[in-house]
């Protein structure tokens, strides 16, 4: 969004749109899946996967934000 | 009285007494920043609850297992609408938690006052602000009346119902502030993540399955192509472009409600937030049990008053469990709605007295802003009384319908964190253009002949940042430092 200044490099936060991509952008394409012997739809599993990947992917960025020096507790941000 | 309203009855009563006393005896003096975002000073847990209690609302348990019954598979959306909003939170949120904390906000429109430097768009954000959240108190209001009428009377007149549940909401926004409120958040979760799971599992065998499992595989095969897009009335177009043009417009629009941007500044700092974002997504796993119970609802055949599939899994439980199951439900249900009302509520209280009357009265005290705010609630409640009555929509479209409204307000919030920042005239030509969108019939029409699949918020949103664009070269953006006001 921003032009990256010096500091630190957040180009992890792209990490933040894999859930979308799972959620929303396979969306159309998981839709037909079924698995045989298993009746729970596969969209709504698919849908649950996304929930947990979202969970896993947000507390890495965190982590990785953390190791950037990034997410002090005061809330400031270097460059955005 | 039945057994069952008296036990409901019981839950909300318990309930809003002990938010009473806990939020007399942590609360510290009266004032508007007090009572408003619990003077800035909410840690992980309590953080935790009053967000997670504005994801357990009546739109979650009622209206999804509703959409669940009456449409199928377009019901996995509130899946996506949690996670992709914690996302969009984790970015956002604490930056406009770092601002309001740093200027001392309280509301929404100071955020846009200070950012832009107009008190007419303060204004016009303000009273913008508060109309999304009449919507949304309108979505707990029809819940709640339909809790009444299931639970104590169906007799009662539906204008009598819904007009006991916005007094019931207004006296615990009255003797309770935002504290009493993540307290209330706190119980009304518990129990119905004890109830979902609870029901949940015990279900099978009372609807006539062997399973889980067995009533996926039933309803299924009692209704072909429930559980996959566009569900079972592809007359509706809940198609797969339904499903990502809503949920991304409901991730762009959760932090925009004037709400949720004093639940940023209640945190204590920053980082209570970013934490808060990881674990908030898994709460919503729960849904799995809510889309269940509307599947067993099917799978049963219950016939809900009216047909109002809001009110499908509530008939269900009375129909198939013991009195007091259903009214430990209902009673929780009651609260679902009451606790994320009464914070709605008090958040157009406090929006109207500070940024609209305070706006043209600056020389208004604390005091009678307070009474200002508490005065202009009863109003409030009064409208979304009058736009419930006579619908029976589902939850869910009218929600959908209160993110269509503050997205309106999204290119402000978002665009302040750019380097250059749109004109005031620029955001209010794209509020203008927006609105028009959604509201002037003609282009409904064109809407819905042209692009019916796609959630008419996303694309009053995009209209609204074509024309903040358009204008933004027309007028000359301002240069600004991009953090510091």
């Amino acid at each position: 969004m921003t032009k990256p200044s010096a500091k630190p490099r957040k180009w992890h936060r792209w990490l933040l749109l894999a859930p979308f991509a799972w959620q929303l952008g396979a969306a159309p394409f998981i839709n037909d899946v079924e698995i045989p012997g298993v009746p729970v739809p596969f969209p709504l599993i698919w849908q649950m996967l996304g929930v947990i990947l979202t969970s896993v992917v947000i507390a890495l960025v965190f982590r990785m934000d953390a190791a950037a020096g990034n997410v002090a507790d005061d809330g400031e941000e270097s460059d955005v | 009285m039945n057994l069952a309203a008296i036990i409901a009855l019981a839950v909300v009563l318990s309930t809003m007494l002990g938010a009473v006393v806990y939020g007399q005896r942590q609360s510290h003096g009266k004032s508007t920043e007090e009572w408003a975002i619990g003077g800035r000073r909410f840690g992980m847990i309590i953080f935790w609850f009053l967000n997670a209690g504005e994801i357990y609302t009546t739109f979650a348990v009622l209206g999804i297992s509703g959409f669940a019954w009456s449409f199928g598979a377009p019901a996995f959306m509130s899946l996506c609408s949690v996670s992709l909003s914690a996302i969009i939170g984790y970015w956002l949120t604490p930056k406009i938690w770092a601002v309001g904390a740093r200027r001392k906000f309280i509301t929404q429109a100071d955020f846009f006052l200070d950012a832009y430097g107009s008190r007419f768009l303060g204004v016009v954000v303000a009273l913008a602000g508060i109309a999304a959240l009449v919507v949304y108190v309108q979505i707990q209001i029809t819940a709640l009346s339909m809790i009444v009428r299931l639970a104590l009377d169906a007799n009662l007149s539906p204008l009598a119902a819904a007009v006991a549940g916005a007094a019931l909401m207004l006296t615990f926004v009255y003797v309770a502030g935002l504290r009493s409120a993540a307290f209330a958040a706190g119980v009304k979760d518990i129990l119905m993540l004890a109830l979902v799971v609870g029901i949940g599992c015990t279900i099978a065998h009372r609807v006539g399955a062997t399973s889980i499992l067995d009533i996926f595989r039933q309803v299924q095969a009692q209704n072909p192509g429930i559980g996959k897009f566009p569900g079972l009335k592809p007359e509706e177009h809940l198609t797969t472009v339904w499903l990502i043009t809503s949920s991304i417009n409901v991730a762009l629009g959760t932090w925009i409600f004037p709400h949720m941007f004093q639940l940023c500044y209640s945190a204590s700092d920053a980082n209570t937030i970013r934490r808060n974002a990881i674990w908030q997504p898994l709460y919503s796993l729960s849904y799995f049990f809510i889309v269940l119970l509307g599947f067993a609802a099917l799978v049963a055949h219950v016939h809900p008053p009216g047909g109002d599939l809001n009110g499908a899994v509530l008939q269900l439980v009375a129909d198939r469990y013991p009195a007091w199951v259903g009214g430990l439900l209902a009673g929780t249900a009651c609260l679902l709605a009451l606790v994320p009302g009464s914070v709605l509520l008090l958040t157009c209280g406090t929006i109207f007295s500070r940024n609209v009357v305070q706006a043209a009265r600056p020389d208004l005290s604390d005091r009678a802003a307070l009474m200002v705010s508490r005065g202009s609630m009863i109003i409030f409640a009064g409208i979304a009384v009058f736009l419930t009555v006579g619908a029976n929509r589902s939850l869910v479209t009218i929600g959908l319908s209160a993110y269509a409204s503050i997205g309106m307000l999204a290119p402000g919030v978002f665009l302040v964190f750019m380097k250059r920042r749109p004109r005031p005239g620029a955001l209010l030509g794209g509020m203008a253009a927006g609105y028009a969108t959604l509201l002037v019939p003609a282009m409904a029409d064109f809407r819905r002949v042209h692009a019916p699949e796609w959630d008419a918020g996303l694309i009053a949103l995009i209209i609204n940042l074509l024309v903040v664009g358009a204008l933004s070269m027309a007028l000359k953006s301002v240069r600004r430092p991009a953090v510091a006001f």
